[in-house]
């Protein structure tokens, strides 16, 4: 078996999956720091950035990893790992379309980025 | 925990004074000038240097002593994220005072930072940092500039070339990496008049034309002995730790550089107007203005995050944080988080410059407007600093180096994380009985979702059917 530093698109894979989860983690830690400070009405705008965000993110994450599930398993343990990210990947979506137009709108109204 | 990490709304009296200092300093003094450093008079790049060096932007990262003002990493990191206006200046103001001072500050003897120090400090000369050769860039350990020590002792002979110097142009020290009797790679203090070396001429660049691009050309370079930095044959951590300080940098320049676009597309999408509307009514550019805004949020979390982290370990240093070899260390534990902003930020940048092109349409693709000339300067950052490649490499390589000596709890989260997927399965399982997918289907679910033994046991009934069935680890 080939070791894995060997194989630079795994490596490059889990990079990617590392990237998006400190990405995410750090935009919900912020948003929920900003909650606890203005309440959820007040950062409205934050937390809609962050959905939009994680949802993007958890997408790029699914498909890493199911790049590095199908190229190290097969048969029967590719067909259980696929289940346990499906698992762990199961969520109900955000309506990003609607929350995209709720952004869009305040910074078109502010002419810049803004946060609240 | 949220309440443990930093983010922008965290920034201090300070941090807003110095944000506010960059960001004017910016607008004056960079924006207006644009043109010219594209034309590349390199003197009016030269003066701006000089002027962020009176006002206290270029000595962040330099101790006091020595003429800096020795500041937080937040406040390095806002600097470099409020003078992202364009990629021409960030670019040689970047090197000088990151790549090109940083050797120093955390590798130079005393004699050797009082003598070379103050001056970058202030901007009177520029730093540069040589490490790349026509032949090997992220393999600089592979590098064919050798080092000689002369006959008399006092010397060491360089000899070679080097490539893609940024600041080669003007600069007034360099930072050149070379190996000393045929293996052993080494940093040595160049300045530009030491006999041998010269600079070779500009390199016609895709982007970032405002900066200066040239090789160095290294022919019997005499350099003094007491010019070697850091250690003979350690010259690769000086060469890599560097780099870290660049990487998050360059991750907040690029958050900056992306919350200008945006600016600027807004502006353009709010009066162009298509089919009887302004362009900013329509959906799909909607779209991407809140893509941008959302990542921009982000980045802004991640980088101040970051920083914030890194000046809290170097508070817990106490007296300590005055020695630059331990605030070197501390920043080395934050290689991952740091390769992660110049990965994620070089690429975000990328997404909102090509996205600024299609907002502006046909004037996204002429130079009459910004989005053109910023589509072409942002697309070094995936290639300095380290290759994205390369720096993917060490975000995986390092989590797994420490996974493996225990620094990191890999296996135990692993683990934690496999017995809560088992201990959840079986409710997931009771929740499919109702739906109306086909047999097949109910049943492979539910097999996967059953604990170790009866799972097997049904596994192992099956095996004469046509379909093979889901086995969890045990």
């Amino acid at each position: 078996m080939q070791a894995i530093q060997d194989q630079q698109e795994i490596m490059g894979a889990i990079a990617n999956m590392t990237i998006e989860t400190y990405a995410m983690e750090s935009a919900v830690l912020r948003a929920q720091k900003l909650a606890a400070r203005n309440g959820d009405a007040g950062c409205a705008h934050a937390i809609a950035m962050t959905r939009v965000y994680i949802s993007g993110a958890m997408e790029k994450i699914e498909s890493a990893a199911r790049t590095v599930i199908a190229a190290c398993a097969e048969g029967d343990m590719l067909r259980s790992q696929l289940a346990i990210l499906r698992r762990l990947c199961k969520y109900e979506p955000f309506n990003t379309v609607a929350l995209r137009q709720d952004i869009a709108q305040k910074v078109i109204e502010a002419g810049k980025y803004l946060v609240a | 925990m949220p309440e443990d990490v930093f983010t922008p709304e965290d920034f201090s009296e300070q941090h807003l004074l110095i944000a506010q200092t960059a960001e004017e300093f910016a607008n004056k003094e960079i924006v207006p000038n644009i043109e010219n450093m594209e034309q590349k008079h390199f003197a009016i790049t030269r003066e701006l240097v000089n002027k962020a060096g009176e006002l206290g932007l270029s000595g962040v990262d330099v101790p006091e002593q020595y003429g800096g003002m020795q500041m937080d990493k937040v406040t390095s990191a806002i600097i470099a994220d409020r003078l992202a206006k364009y990629g021409g200046f960030s670019t040689t103001w970047g090197a000088h005072t990151c790549i090109g001072t940083l050797p120093l500050v955390y590798f130079g003897t005393q004699e050797q930072k009082k003598k070379y120090l103050p001056k970058l400090a202030s901007g009177a000369t520029v730093g540069a940092y040589a490490l790349s050769e026509s032949s090997s860039g992220s393999d600089a350990l592979n590098c064919r500039t050798q080092a000689k020590l002369s006959a008399d002792g006092k010397h060491y002979i360089l000899n070679g070339e080097r490539m893609w110097i940024t600041n080669a142009g003007f600069a007034g020290l360099f930072i050149v990496f070379a190996k000393v009797s045929g293996d052993k790679f080494t940093a040595f203090i160049v300045e530009r008049g030491f006999p041998g070396f010269s600079v070779g001429v500009e390199e016609h660049k895709m982007g970032i034309r405002g900066s200066s691009t040239c090789p160095l050309i290294l022919n019997d370079c005499q350099v003094p002995v007491e010019n070697v930095l850091g250690e003979i044959g350690k010259g690769h951590h000086i060469a890599f730790n560097v780099l870290n300080v660049g990487r998050f940098k360059l991750g907040a320049a690029c958050v900056g550089s992306a919350r200008n676009c945006i600016e600027g597309a807004i502006a353009y999408a709010k009066q162009r107007k298509a089919f009887g509307k302004v362009i900013a009514d329509f959906g799909l550019i909607r779209e991407k203005l809140a893509n941008v805004a959302a990542g921009i949020f982000a980045g802004e979390a991640m980088a101040y995050r970051t920083v914030g982290m890194m000046d809290a370990a170097i508070a817990q240093l106490g007296e300590a944080h005055e020695d630059m070899a331990q605030v070197r260390k501390v920043i080395d534990e934050y290689a991952v988080e740091c390769s992660i902003l110049k990965v994620w930020g070089s690429e975000f940048i990328d997404y909102v410059v090509d996205e600024s092109v299609q907002i502006y349409d046909g004037y996204g693709f002429v130079e009459e407007y910004p989005a053109e000339r910023n589509y072409r300067d942002v697309r070094v950052n995936r290639i300095f600093e380290g290759t994205n490649e390369i720096n993917r490499l060490l975000i995986t390589g390092f989590l797994l180096k420490r996974a493996m000596t225990g620094q990191l709890p890999l296996m135990a989260a692993i683990k934690k994380l496999m017995d809560e997927v088992l201990r959840e399965l079986p409710k997931r399982a009771k929740a499919l009985l109702p739906t109306s997918e086909n047999w097949w289907q109910r049943r492979r679910r539910l097999v996967c979702s059953l604990p170790a033994s009866p799972r097997r046991n049904i596994c192992r009934r099956s095996r004469t059917s046509r379909r093979s069935w889901v086995q969890l680890p045990t």
